[in-house]
């Protein structure tokens, strides 16, 4: 579905990247993983068109989607919901949700995909009329995945969605990551929560300070030493 | 009586101010772009409204009508061609360079004017001019009511389009953050596009609710661009509602202080509210941190 070929970004005179490549096959959970700085943040950025990738190739069903401008992939299907929420905070959740679907394509399916969000999500229906910036940041994060949902995704990128919750919290986030990848949604999640993470990831990549250093299936990065040692710290 | 009389009075011209800074502060809403040429182009306004009429001989509404639409397209090549390639080369959220380009762009207007046209005042009668309501003992110029109940009713309905339209959502939420609102699909620039268009549209409608009853010459930009900057810093930055009241206080000041002393000692009147309103409540009457 998704090939991100060996890019290189530059932030001015630095280079963030070095050189990234992964792949993404249809209905997978694939894992971005690394530690801070790494360049996590720089790939799906890239993948989304917020970055300017110097040099490379990103080929996304087929086709090169590089210097598409990134309005223009939203209606491709790739989505993202950045780090940190970024809700639009003066809005209520409902109408955060109603940008989501700004397209006139996502339009078509808004009231279907409004109810599926709140069947996820009670809560969300709970708080439709609440600000956004007044939620809790579980409640916050679970409206920046319906708002990514409202946008009709067919490959969804999560910045790290684990970031600042409580563990209970970080449970039900990636229970519902599964459960939307089982609706036919590709995954792509990027995350410093290795454990987590790695038990619901079909494959996973690691990176570090903008290179490529491992990748492979879930279970043999689990079982990998350097692995261990390196996020695990057994 | 006197005072009342000039509490109404203050209140039409007020509409106007406000239709001019709801511009100014929409602008800024979205784009954080502060446009120092906003009084300008209300003064070429009332020169196309002022060549339209004349050309035409139409009644002035209609005229007001194709003004804001000639200034809609105005906005729209001006942000499509020129501002938006300046924001591009900006990194700072609150944008230097369009600053200097806007208050560039009024001294040009108004020299521009000064040398091609000249420095005679124009103004044009109207099938309105000198037309007055009457209740009681007070005396109302027609075309001020007019200008008044347009204006207010133009504002009231830019709020619902800004809160409840799609597009209206798309410029809010750009407003609120430029990136993800991309994330969603939606394109900046086209949004810029709009909305600067929008606000130099209602600049162009200003300029035909004041030509039946405001003399135009090439100076009265800056006046007007003051009074707009006051206007917005007292109702909030960015707040549509909040210009509009805004707009009516400052309109409500300048007459009924002009009522006790002379008209500039009015004007200060309004400078001072300014800066009293800038002290205890910075963020303005109804200001928030983003357009709404």
């Amino acid at each position: 579905m998704l090939k991100i070929d060996n890019i290189v970004v530059n932030y001015g005179n630095f280079e963030a990247l070095h050189g990234i490549s992964l792949e993404i096959g249809d209905g997978e959970i694939v894992a971005l993983l690394g530690g801070n700085g790494a360049g996590k943040t720089t790939t799906i950025n890239s993948v989304s068109g917020m970055t300017h990738v110097v040099s490379g190739d990103i080929i996304y069903n087929g086709q090169s989607i590089k210097d598409m401008p990134s309005f223009d992939r939203v209606k491709q299907g790739i989505i993202q919901v950045p780090e940190g929420r970024k809700l639009f905070p003066s809005m209520t959740v409902y109408e955060n949700l109603l940008v989501g679907s700004y397209l006139p394509e996502t339009r078509k399916h808004r009231e279907e995909n409004l109810e599926m969000c709140y069947e996820i999500f009670p809560k969300l229906k709970e708080r439709r009329n609440q600000l956004a910036g007044s939620l809790s940041g579980g409640e916050q994060q679970m409206c920046a995945i319906s708002r990514a949902l409202m946008s009709c995704p067919k490959l969804l990128m999560l910045d790290e969605p684990s970031l600042g919750l409580a563990p209970v919290v970080v449970d039900m986030i990636f229970d519902t990551i599964v459960r939307i990848n089982k609706l036919g949604v590709t995954i792509l999640l990027v995350e410093q929560n290795v454990l987590a993470t790695l038990d619901i990831a079909n494959r996973g990549y690691v990176i570090e300070v903008g290179n490529n250093v491992m990748n492979g299936s879930a279970e043999e990065l689990l079982n990998n030493d350097d692995m261990r040692k390196a996020y695990l710290g057994i | 009586m006197m005072v009342l009389q000039s509490f109404i009075d203050g209140l039409l011209i007020g509409g106007v101010y406000a239709t001019i800074s709801v511009g100014l502060s929409l602008a800024f809403g979205v784009m954080r772009i502060i446009n120092w040429a906003q009084g300008e182009l209300l003064m070429i306004s009332m020169y196309i409204a002022y060549a339209i009429f004349m050309a035409l001989g139409v009644d002035p509404y209609l005229v007001m009508v194709l003004t804001a639409v000639i200034m809609f397209g105005v906005g729209y090549l001006l942000q499509n061609s020129i501002i938006s390639n300046l924001l591009a080369r900006e990194t700072a959220r609150e944008p230097i360079s369009v600053l200097l380009f806007t208050s560039g762009l009024g001294m040009f207007l108004s020299n521009g004017v000064l040398a091609v046209i000249g420095a005679n005042p124009l103004s044009v009668i109207t099938q309105y001019s000198g037309k007055m309501i009457v209740i009681g003992n007070l005396y109302f110029s027609l075309p001020r009511v007019i200008s008044f109940f347009i204006a207010v009713v133009v504002t009231i309905l830019l709020y619902f389009f800004i809160q409840r339209s799609e597009m209206g959502r798309a410029i809010r939420a750009t407003s609120q953050n430029r990136q993800v609102a991309t994330l969603m699909g939606i394109n900046q620039k086209k949004i810029y596009n709009i909305a600067f268009a929008i606000s130099i549209a209602l600049v162009g409608m200003s300029g035909g609710l004041l030509l039946p009853y405001y003399t135009v010459s090439y100076s009265i930009g800056t006046t007007f661009s003051f009074k707009a900057f006051v206007v917005v810093v007292l109702g909030g930055k960015g707040s549509i509602l909040g210009a509009l009241i805004g707009g009516l206080i400052v309109g409500v000041i300048e007459r009924v202080g002009a009522l006790f002393f002379s008209e500039t000692v009015a004007q200060m009147f309004v400078f001072l509210i300014f800066i009293i309103v800038l002290l205890f409540k910075p963020n303005g009457l109804l200001g928030e941190k983003d357009l709404q």
